[in-house]
């Protein structure tokens, strides 16, 4: 079976509007999570926006972000002239573009005040995979993925899926999601946002921030023999333990990230480093950290790019895939910016400060809300 | 590939089901039908093995307006946890998750067009690839004053929200169900749900 390769990649989020701005902040070790602009609220959790960046014509902004991510992603893999040619298939995660989260229009409704119905229809044109299959005119499958904060990973999963199966020739995959004021509110409720910027792995850590933005690649089969990134393999097992918490011990990450390993022949040691998920909520880096530690011990290079993006929840898993692609590219990857001490109950640091990386082999993993625990497998060659 | 057990919930149905008395009517029918399908089946899940994809075209939109009316009674600090934590998609698929064992990968999809045959597609590769022995595949619906009001009033009225659910538990084991059908691949319309597992049933 031919492998399935990375031939483009777009990223939008607060650490910049595509790919070389992006890693110029990581270069910079900048961020500048702020009060929420895009709403108003009392709440004082900072947020990671996307600054001077606006919806045109009604468009949900999730959808916009997803429509500037994949533009770059489509002329990276210089794809336009292949799309209509071949079986391109479309798969999205989000978490907001698949629930209408609209408050003004909701208290209009509610109050009787003639409601623009015009958001409803935004609502119903805004599935992303579907949005994107009308917008390129493609003619494969397309799917949304609603899987919480692992959707962006397991679009990817599906993805491969697609490909391996010569279901599709191509597939636009990754993840996307814009700020919302009721997904704010909501992990608010939850006790898991911090009033600081996030520290992901941290001793201190007091919880995440969350942010916005879209992570798109392209995956094809392999048609040449030069060097590329390929997508190796993905695992996904679900904790069935509680809702919004990682089962205490990590189990289930482990087993996913040891199939990953086992079925590319892969040794731990083999592997350069790992994006993590790294919320910087109490619970997900304990688990996360424990089993990275477990599985690694206390040499692995592993950061959370949360500390510049901020959790951008169905967009994460597609980022962070996108990044730990250009931590291959690249031969280094960013600080984990908010770090300073480890904690005792994880016991490893991750990195202190832009590293480079060894080696043809990452990780990037994703746990989500419902207890999934979803792990990519990227080599270099 | 084999159909191994249906289950099939109607919005009559009464949800009285032990540990989700905090979970939503779209998440109770859910795990009553997934719980059904593999009582049909008489077999044994094997945990890590059996995947769950969960189709929907509108989530579990009743908690979310519920969760908005939060917002709008309350302060912002004030909002319920359980409501949030329950508006979300994939909570279906947790509970369905939890109630049945079943710690293989679980995926929530949804789009307003062939969710359900998507997920069908998703799990003959599932199956074929060895990723799991077993998969439960099925949608769930609600129903809600707020969505069908708006709905019937935005630029595609035609779009209709019917409450219930269906799952199907696919295995490649023939477990000689009357049914006894091999999946192929064929897309079938989702809009009764009913009809589906009667015509499965021949």
């Amino acid at each position: 079976m031919k492998d399935i390769v990375v031939t483009g990649m777009g990223a939008i989020c607060a650490a910049g509007k595509n790919i070389p701005a992006i890693l110029q902040s990581f270069i910079q070790e900048e961020r500048n999570p702020q009060i929420p602009a895009l709403f108003k609220t009392g709440l004082a959790y900072p947020l990671f926006e996307v600054k001077d960046f606006y919806a045109q014509n009604n468009e949900m902004r999730t959808i916009a972000l997803l429509r500037h991510a994949l533009g770059e992603a489509l002329s990276s893999a210089g794809a336009y002239d292949r799309l209509k040619e071949r079986r391109v298939g479309v798969v999205i995660g989000t978490t907001i573009a698949c629930q209408m989260n609209d408050i003004d229009f909701y208290r209009n409704y509610k109050e009787g005040n003639d409601p623009d119905y015009t958001q409803v229809d935004r609502f119903l044109d805004s599935n992303p995979a579907y949005a994107v299959k009308t917008m390129l005119a493609l003619n494969g499958p397309a799917m949304t993925v609603a899987n919480a904060c692992s959707s962006g990973t397991d679009a990817l999963g599906v993805a491969l899926s697609w490909l391996k199966n010569d279901l599709c020739d191509m597939v636009i995959c990754g993840g996307a999601d814009e700020l919302n004021h009721v997904p704010y509110c909501g992990f608010g409720s939850l006790s898991v946002t911090s009033g600081e910027p996030c520290r992901p792995f941290d001793r201190d850590r007091k919880g995440l921030n969350l942010g916005e933005g879209a992570g798109i690649v392209i995956l094809e089969k392999r048609s040449s023999n030069d060097s590329q990134i390929v997508l190796a393999d993905y695992a996904s097992y679900a904790d069935a333990y509680h809702l919004t918490a990682p089962k205490p011990g990590g189990e289930n990450l482990k087993r996913a990230i040891y199939k990953v390993l086992k079925n590319s022949g892969v040794k731990p040691e083999d592997i350069a480093f790992v994006n993590a998920h790294g919320t910087s909520t109490r619970d997900n880096d304990k688990v996360e950290g424990q089993v990275l530690r477990d599985i690694f011990g206390e040499t692995l290079k592993f950061h959370s790019t949360k500390s510049y993006t901020g959790h951008t929840l169905g967009a994460a898993g597609g980022l962070e895939a996108v990044f730990a692609c250009l931590g291959l590219r690249e031969g280094w990857i960013a600080k984990n910016l908010g770090f300073e001490n480890i904690d005792p109950e994880i016991g490893i640091a991750p990195v202190r400060s832009k590293s480079s990386v060894n080696g043809r082999y990452a990780l990037s993993t994703s746990l989500a809300f419902g207890g999934n625990n979803s792990v990519l497998l990227f080599k270099i060659g | 590939m084999y159909i191994n057990g249906i289950g099939l919930v109607d919005a009559k149905a009464e949800l009285n089901i032990s540990g989700m008395r905090r979970a939503g009517r779209f998440a109770k029918l859910a795990v009553a039908a997934a719980t059904a399908a593999v009582k049909d089946s008489s077999l044994s899940l094997s945990g890590t093995e059996t995947g769950i994809i969960l189709a929907t075209a509108f989530g579990p939109h009743a908690t979310t307006f519920e969760f908005l009316d939060n917002i709008l009674t309350y302060s912002e600090k004030e909002v319920s946890p359980t409501l949030f934590s329950h508006s979300v998609h994939n909570a279906a698929a947790f509970y369905v998750a939890a109630a049945l064992n079943a710690t293989g990968p679980t995926l929530s999809v949804t789009d307003f067009y062939h969710p359900f045959y998507q997920a069908l597609s998703l799990a003959r590769f599932w199956l074929k690839t060895g990723m799991c022995k077993e998969v439960l595949v099925g949608k769930s619906e609600e129903s809600g004053k707020v969505m069908s009001d708006i709905v019937m009033v935005s630029s595609r009225p035609e779009v209709t929200i019917q409450e219930g659910a269906l799952f199907i538990l696919l295995g490649t084991q023939d477990n000689a169900k009357p049914y006894r059908h091999q999946f192929i691949d064929s897309p079938f319309e989702e809009k009764d749900m009913a009809k589906v597992a009667n015509s499965l049933r021949l």
